[in-house]
């Protein structure tokens, strides 16, 4: 900077003087000492102007200055008006990518999120493309799918739909995708959902897109993009390219063309495509994941329900698997009865013919069929699968009936019984039938264990979500290497037993859904427990066994 | 009348032989568990024991050891409802094995020769 171009003034000694402009048109005039007055007192400006310039010319030059200082003023202000027009741009950019965000936040699915982004990305100045469509990545199958597209597949369709949405808000818009109503019918949309292309064309541009490490937009040809993508992306020769990544993954890409209007493509639109592409992925991301999730929970509750089948058809084969053994205990159950009963039979044809006939022959082979049918029925119980006819029942009923059927027999052996319920009616949904067979068969051990006389108590109480039943006798007790044996097929320590009745009785009552356990103590008395599920949770069990 | 000794633990099918047996003129001790067979030997003094395999308390086969202890000469004859237990070497000491039947025919039929040759 020569000395000169300073104002001599010691109060504008940082500022140019204007004699910088009289040597320099093109000078900067922004830091210019302004203030005329002071010139005119000024030794350098009146020599410079006195060498053969006069008083008019002075004030020319010194007018010319000013004119430039208020063009150069006035540019700045232009400067500063376009500044103000790109941050109101930028502004409605903002804001309309924040309703885009809301609005995809508020999709409840995959396909309206995607149609919100395209519909942001086809409208507003700033960004305004004529066609918009998306890409995703299908990692299952590897590869990238066409899913959605907005905009006019070529001008005629143009012309038809443009003015129809022309003067509607894109919030408008927005707000009808949200509300499932359709802003258009695009033919775009079923061109692009017939896109397929590999992931493991690497050569593809469009996969090479997806593998770059930065968001930036690109242009494309078509046509490098595939033998066949004139069919999913028809009248276009290029377009803008952009990757659709959230912090975690590559969901895909979002392309975006002028084909209609012809319009070229500005680093201001593409820039904004890829802000759009930026703002929306963590909304579309959340409904793949949703989609994923509620995928992944059917796929979880097919298994489940096959679990359980699986699990039913185990216990029914582990079951299976003890009526194999059964069957040949069967074979040697039945042969004593039957030895017997033959025997006795061939007895009574000889004791016919010599006139005597004992009646208590005929009685004991009577006994010995009947316990032939004895085991024979309960082996076709045992081994059915679970099927129970389930009817709301009282419980108290049911009891006092059962204890009711042996009471003469219970008179006979000086029994006394007592009945303690803990309500009078006991509403629970059971199958009676099967559920008297097991009272019956509780009380009938109970009166086989108390022969010398004692006292039969039956009892009920709740306990959590089960109605309990306690069969109570002052018997003999069970022996404790006993115990274990006593829901065994076949296992009885009684000669006349046939050793069915536990087994099928715990089975009814773990059909039921419920279980059953006992206490004993040699010489004092034993206890059964049987526990029953209450109403609301054995309906479902019921429903489970019903199929 | 000869003296025959029936081990069975069913109590209807031992009434059958104690019948069918004392009507062949034979007399008849029947016992009903095997831990009562060596007490009744030595009461009853059987010349023949009818001994059935699968008692509820005792191993049959080891009442038969016993019975064979305590007089080698004494015919057992085995009555089984199975016939497997014919495999079983411990059955071979006793002196017939039958497999029951509702026809007694066989049974009567051993009765009859193992008593004749004592």
């Amino acid at each position: 900077m020569q000395p000169d171009n300073y104002c001599l003034y010691p109060e504008y000694q940082d500022r140019f003087c204007l004699i910088s402009v009289f040597r320099n048109p093109d000078a900067d005039v922004s830091n210019v000492q302004d203030d005329i007055a002071v010139c005119y007192g000024c030794e350098r400006f009146k020599k410079i102007a006195s060498r053969g310039i006069g008083r008019r010319e002075a004030d020319q030059a010194i007018g010319d200055a000013v004119i430039k200082l208020m063009q150069q003023l006035a540019n700045k202000n232009d400067k500063l008006r376009q500044t103000a027009a790109e941050l109101e741009r930028t502004v409605e950019q903002l804001t309309l990518f924040k309703s885009i965000a809301d609005s995809i936040a508020r999709s409840p699915s995959l396909e309206k999120s995607l149609r919100i982004m395209l519909t942001g990305a086809t409208s507003g100045d700033a960004i305004g493309f004529n066609r918009a469509g998306v890409l995703l990545v299908n990692e299952y199958t590897g590869v990238l799918e066409g899913k959605c597209a907005v905009g006019p597949v070529n001008s005629a369709e143009a012309e038809a739909i443009w003015p129809k949405i022309a003067g509607v808000p894109v919030k408008q818009l927005l707000d009808n995708i949200l509300a499932g109503i359709v802003n258009m019918e695009f033919t775009l949309e079923s061109a692009v959902k017939r896109a397929r292309i590999f992931l493991s064309d690497r050569q593809n541009p469009l996969v090479k897109v997806l593998s770059r490490s930065d968001n930036e937009a690109v242009l494309l040809r078509v046509a490098d993009c595939g033998a066949d993508s004139a069919t999913w992306w028809p009248n276009a020769a290029e377009f803008a390219v952009v990757p659709l990544k959230s912090e975690q993954r590559v969901l895909g890409l979002v392309l975006a063309d002028n084909s209609i209007t012809g319009k070229p493509f500005s680093a201001e639109s593409t820039e904004a495509l890829r802000s759009l592409a930026n703002a929306c992925a963590p909304g579309i991301e959340n409904s793949i994941l949703q989609q994923e999730l509620f995928l992944k929970l059917k796929e979880l509750e097919r298994v489940h329900d096959l679990l359980r089948a699986n699990q039913k058809y185990l216990v029914h084969h582990e079951r299976l698997a003890d009526i194999g053994m059964l069957a040949t205990k069967v074979a040697h159950e039945f042969k004593i009865p039957l030895v017997t009963i033959g025997g006795y039979a061939r007895r009574l044809k000889a004791l016919a013919s010599a006139g005597k006939i004992d009646s208590a022959l005929v009685e004991i082979i009577i006994a010995e069929i009947d316990r032939l049918l004895t085991i024979n029925s309960e082996i076709l119980e045992y081994s059915r699968a679970p099927r129970l006819d389930v009817r709301e029942c009282d419980l108290c009923e049911l009891l006092t009936d059962a204890v009711g059927q042996l009471k003469d027999k219970m008179t006979g052996l000086a029994i006394e019984t007592g009945m303690e319920f803990h309500k009078e009616k006991l509403k629970i949904n059971i199958d009676p039938e099967r559920m008297r067979q097991v009272i019956l068969n509780l009380v009938a051990n109970a009166v086989e264990a108390m022969k010398n006389g004692g006292r039969l108590t039956i009892r009920t109480r709740q306990d959590n979500n089960y109605i309990v039943i306690e069969v109570h006798d002052t018997g003999d007790g069970i022996a404790p290497e006993e115990m274990d044996n006593l829901f065994r097929l076949f296992y009885t320590t009684k000669s006349n037993g046939s050793g069915l009745g536990l087994p099928v009785t715990k089975k009814i009552i773990d059909d039921h859904g419920g279980f059953i356990n006992v206490r004993s103590r040699k010489g004092e008395g034993t206890t059964f427990y049987v526990h029953l599920p209450v109403p609301d949770s054995v309906d479902k069990k019921m429903e489970d066994s019903r199929t | 009348m000869p003296k025959v000794m029936v081990v069975e633990d069913e109590k209807n099918l031992l009434k059958l032989y104690k019948d069918e047996l004392e009507d062949d003129g034979y007399e008849v001790m029947p016992v009903e568990c095997g831990r009562q067979v060596m007490a009744a030997l030595e009461r009853f003094h059987p010349e023949l024991v009818v001994l059935d395999i699968k008692l509820g308390d005792v191993e049959g086969l080891e009442v038969l050891e016993q019975i064979k202890q305590f007089d080698r000469g004494l015919p057992v004859i085995l009555n089984s409802a199975y016939s497997s237990y014919k495999a079983n070497f411990s059955s071979w000491i006793a002196d017939d094995y039958i497999v029951k039947s509702p026809d007694l025919t066989e049974l009567k039929e051993s009765i009859r020769r193992h008593l004749a040759n004592c």
